[in-house]
């Protein structure tokens, strides 16, 4: 019993140190203890590093946001934070480490200002940090792991002519998430299609080359520094071990621990002139680079009310998206119905190539032979420095009457093609599908608290049914294989079972013999001894070998001595009652014991 | 049974009443009925109120926003009517109903916005637009069920075709988890807007001095990439971009 007691007080000691740990970790800390500091990284950097400032929040376990100086010369990413709780010669320590990095804007002495914070209505704020911007040493490569590099196709160019930045990305680690970030509010922008990777070997030493171009096509005039690209990412670095669930996953998949850590690089500005293009001629397309322009018509020759589709072609080197095209006056013998402008664009030797391709429906009006005029567009070639002049050939369209008596139907181009049976149908007018009304369909999809609940078992009980049914297979298949184990786990159903036989036996001597068999049963299986002829003071000294307690022992000699002098006395009286209890609690304690 | 053991029984009994006992929809029925009987009987403004009303007390259906977009169409609001339709798209991805009726309202705007025909699919979780996050749950609780099945019969059986099934499986289990976390995302991230104002110019920048870019009209679906200072930039199908201040768009 006493040996019961003390499992169940050491249970409700595991408990109560579990619930008293969970509930310091809760528990607000004297505002005396407070204190704040705040830390760089590192104090001198380039303007192509990343300072890492850390915020530390000493003495408590929850803290608001803190409220960061005026940082406007650095560009500010908050990196989260993180909470530590400590117990050193008893005392209880936590903290909580806020971290942002900074990238530098320009070059210079700053200063970070203090970071404040308001915790229970208390300021509390943070000693002011010297940083020195520095220009980088003008090496071609800097010698680090890795570093961003970037160039620009041309530094001098014309308004809307395409200029291609490069920043490539060296490397000799893992990453992860490479994000490109550029300043190009001077710029539209497009994308050059996917980032390459390749392989170089600068000074001997081979760098994984990360490749990004965009299409820049500037926006105004003038002289300026291209800003520094900045390249985000993560820094991954792997570690194995193993761990309890390596049985169940053996796969080295499982056993790699990846570690990453975010960096932000940035490349160096690079100085550019944006000239303004001359002075601008009529009809001037705002197309900037090498273009041509081409026509085709659908046929020549048509009668009345038929009609006929003029398309224009524009493709060439540079940004054709925004044309906008014109055409001449055809007279009053057409009538020209606009198509909506397709455009594709392709990617040729790291320059946008764009095709630009107008439609347009000619209705002749009347019949005869009509000139249509050539179709002019003037752009700039920015490699001439000159306006340049291209047209179209005119072309002619001859219209004859038409050969039946049908009224002229102008088709609009977005109607919906005709069907192919006998009787055609014409559709005369659209709308939407009516409402839905259907009750069932108006569930709320919301995810609400019971769904979460549901969601959140269905998820974890089969992976709860999955341990407890390997429990139970190793438990059947060590009962199975493990004769030792076996006899164990079933020695004190087999004695209670028998004891239960005892009542019936009338007889003194037959009562004690028996019962003595069943001690030495049970002890005999309890500790995988084969047969059970041993005298008590064996017994004894088998179970003192095994750590049972003294008065499991001392009970145990008890029981087999009185058994014994029963079996051989005459006339000494047997209390049943005492002995089946004293025996029974005999059971409880060694099992409980081993 | 102990008296512990039937008081934590009585307990799980307990929370599990609470947790089926739900609040009754019955009311939010009746405003759906009768915002219906609304736009039947022409009454379009009282209609939209109730389902502006519903949306607005948090209640996510995609037939709820599809009725919406009809009403707003019947009262001439296009840029409205896509918007709610776009809302219905996201929450009814595969609703033949809802993408005529998108359209529908496309077709009739000034722009013809349509990022369906332009948008890329998406080469390595390209259903994820078609099946909603409810959808992936479930997907998700039946893999998790079928593959602890697996490992509790590889733990009894251990050949060949279980280590492979169990290895599978749980390669799926790790890929539809990724895509219900993704598809969870691009629920929750809501960032397509529409054109409110019958015209608005895209500037350059987000200041009111600097150069138009291009003009855009009521019901252009634009995609928000940032904002800032009460402006946001807007991507086009196209690519082109600007920016615009927040009051013109609807999100």
């Amino acid at each position: 019993m006493r040996n019961k007691t003390f499992l169940i007080n050491r249970l409700f000691t595991k408990l109560f140190l579990a619930g008293t740990l969970s509930f310091l970790g809760v528990l607000p800390t004297a505002a005396s203890d407070i204190q704040v500091f705040a830390s760089v990284d590192n104090s001198e950097i380039t303007l192509t590093d990343s300072l890492r400032l850390s915020v530390r929040v000493q003495g408590v376990q929850q803290s608001p946001s803190p409220e960061l100086p005026n940082l406007q010369d650095f560009k500010i990413r908050p990196q989260g934070s993180s909470s530590s709780l400590s117990f050193v010669n008893g005392k209880k320590s936590s903290a909580i480490t806020f971290i942002y990095l900074l990238t530098p804007k320009k070059l210079g002495k700053f200063t970070i200002g203090p970071v404040k914070f308001e915790i229970d209505g208390n300021p509390y704020i943070t000693a002011p940090i010297q940083v020195i911007v520095k220009q980088r040493t003008q090496t071609s490569f800097p010698s680090t792991n890795i570093f961003a590099l970037a160039e620009v196709s041309n530094h001098q160019l014309f308004v809307n002519e395409q200029v291609t930045l490069t920043v490539r990305l060296y490397r000799k680690v893992e990453v992860r998430n490479i994000r490109l970030e550029l300043d190009t509010s001077r710029f539209r922008k497009e994308s050059l299609g996917k980032p390459r990777e390749y392989e170089r070997v600068i000074n001997r030493v081979r760098y994984r080359v990360h490749e990004m171009s965009v299409a820049l096509f500037p926006l105004r005039p003038g002289r300026f520094d291209f800003p520094a690209a900045t390249v985000s990412l993560d820094l991954v670095r792997r570690e194995k071990r193993r761990n309890r669930f390596d049985s169940f996953f053996p796969d080295s998949f499982f056993n790699t621990v990846v570690h990453t850590q975010p960096r932000v690089l940035r490349t160096r500005p690079i100085p550019m002139e944006v000239l303004a293009l001359p002075e601008k001629p009529e009809n001037f397309s705002n197309l900037v680079g090498q273009f041509n322009i081409s026509s085709a018509l659908s046929r020549s020759a048509l009668e009345t009310g038929d009609t006929a589709t003029l398309t224009l072609i524009v493709s060439g080197s540079g940004y054709a998206r925004d044309l906008v095209l014109e055409l001449p006056d055809m007279g009053e013998k057409l009538k020209v119905y606009e198509d909506r402008p397709t455009y594709k664009q392709q990617i040729q030797n790291n320059k946008i190539v764009g095709q630009k391709i107008f439609k347009y429906a000619l209705v002749p009006l009347g019949g005869g032979i009509t000139l249509l005029p050539p179709i002019p567009l003037v752009y700039f070639d920015p490699l001439k420095r000159k306006y340049i002049h291209v047209e179209t050939h005119s072309m002619e369209l001859e219209v004859q009457p038409a050969s039946t008596k049908e009224s002229l139907e102008i088709v609009r181009p977005e109607t919906s093609p005709s069907f192919q049976g006998e009787n055609s149908i014409k559709i005369i007018g659209k709308d939407i599908l009516p409402l839905h009304t259907t009750p069932e369909d108006f569930r709320d999809r919301r995810l609400t608290g019971q769904r979460i609940f549901w969601i959140a078992l269905g998820l974890i009980l089969p992976a709860v049914l999955f341990i407890l049914y390997v429990y139970i297979y190793q438990y059947r298949q060590r009962m199975k294989w493990d004769t030792a184990f076996s006899r164990n786990q079933t020695a004190r159903k087999i004695a209670l079972e028998k004891l239960k036989g005892l009542v019936s036996v009338l007889d003194g001597k037959d009562f004690t013999r028996q019962l003595s068999s069943i001690l030495r049963e049970y002890i005999g299986n309890k500790l995988n001894l084969k047969g059970t002829a041993f005298t008590p003071l064996e017994m004894k000294g088998l179970l003192k070998s095994r750590n049972f307690g003294e008065d499991s022992i001392l009970l145990s000699y008890k029981l087999l001595n009185e058994c014994e002098t029963h079996q051989y006395s005459k006339g000494v009286a047997t209390d049943r009652e005492r002995i089946l209890g004293e025996s029974r609690l005999l059971l409880d304690q060694l099992e409980g014991e081993s | 049974m102990t008296p512990k053991g039937r008081g934590l029984i009585i307990s799980i009994v307990l929370i599990m009443v609470c947790l089926y006992s739900q609040p009754s929809g019955s009311q939010t029925s009746d405003k759906i009925n009768q915002a219906n009987s609304l736009y039947q009987n022409g009454q379009y403004q009282q209609a939209a109120d109730i389902y502006e009303s519903l949306l607005a007390g948090k209640v996510k259906n995609g037939h709820l926003h599809y009725n919406l977009g009809n009403t707003y169409i019947r009262m001439d609001k296009k840029g409205k009517a896509i918007l709610a339709y776009l809302k219905a798209k996201s929450l009814l991805p595969r609703d033949e109903d809802v993408q005529a009726n998108l359209n529908y309202a496309i077709h009739e705007t000034v722009d013809k916005l349509d990022w369906n025909r332009s948008v890329n699919r998406r080469p390595l979780f390209f259903w994820i637009d078609d099946v909603t996050f409810e959808e992936h749950l479930m997907i998700l609780l039946t893999v998790n069920l079928v593959f602890w099945l697996a490992m509790g019969i590889w733990i009894g059986q251990r050949n060949r075709v279980m280590d492979v099934s169990r290895k599978f499986l749980l390669g799926a289990l790790l890929l539809i988890l990724a895509t219900t976390g993704f598809r969870w995302q691009l629920e929750s991230h809501w960032n397509y807007g529409v054109v409110l104002q019958e015209k608005i110019q895209i500037l350059s920048e987000p200041n009111k001095d600097r150069i138009a870019l291009f003009e855009l009209h009521e019901g252009a679906v634009v995609k928000i990439e940032e904002e800032k200072n009460y402006w946001y930039k807007i991507t086009l199908p196209n690519g082109e971009t600007g920016w615009v201040p927040m009051d013109a768009i609807a999100t």
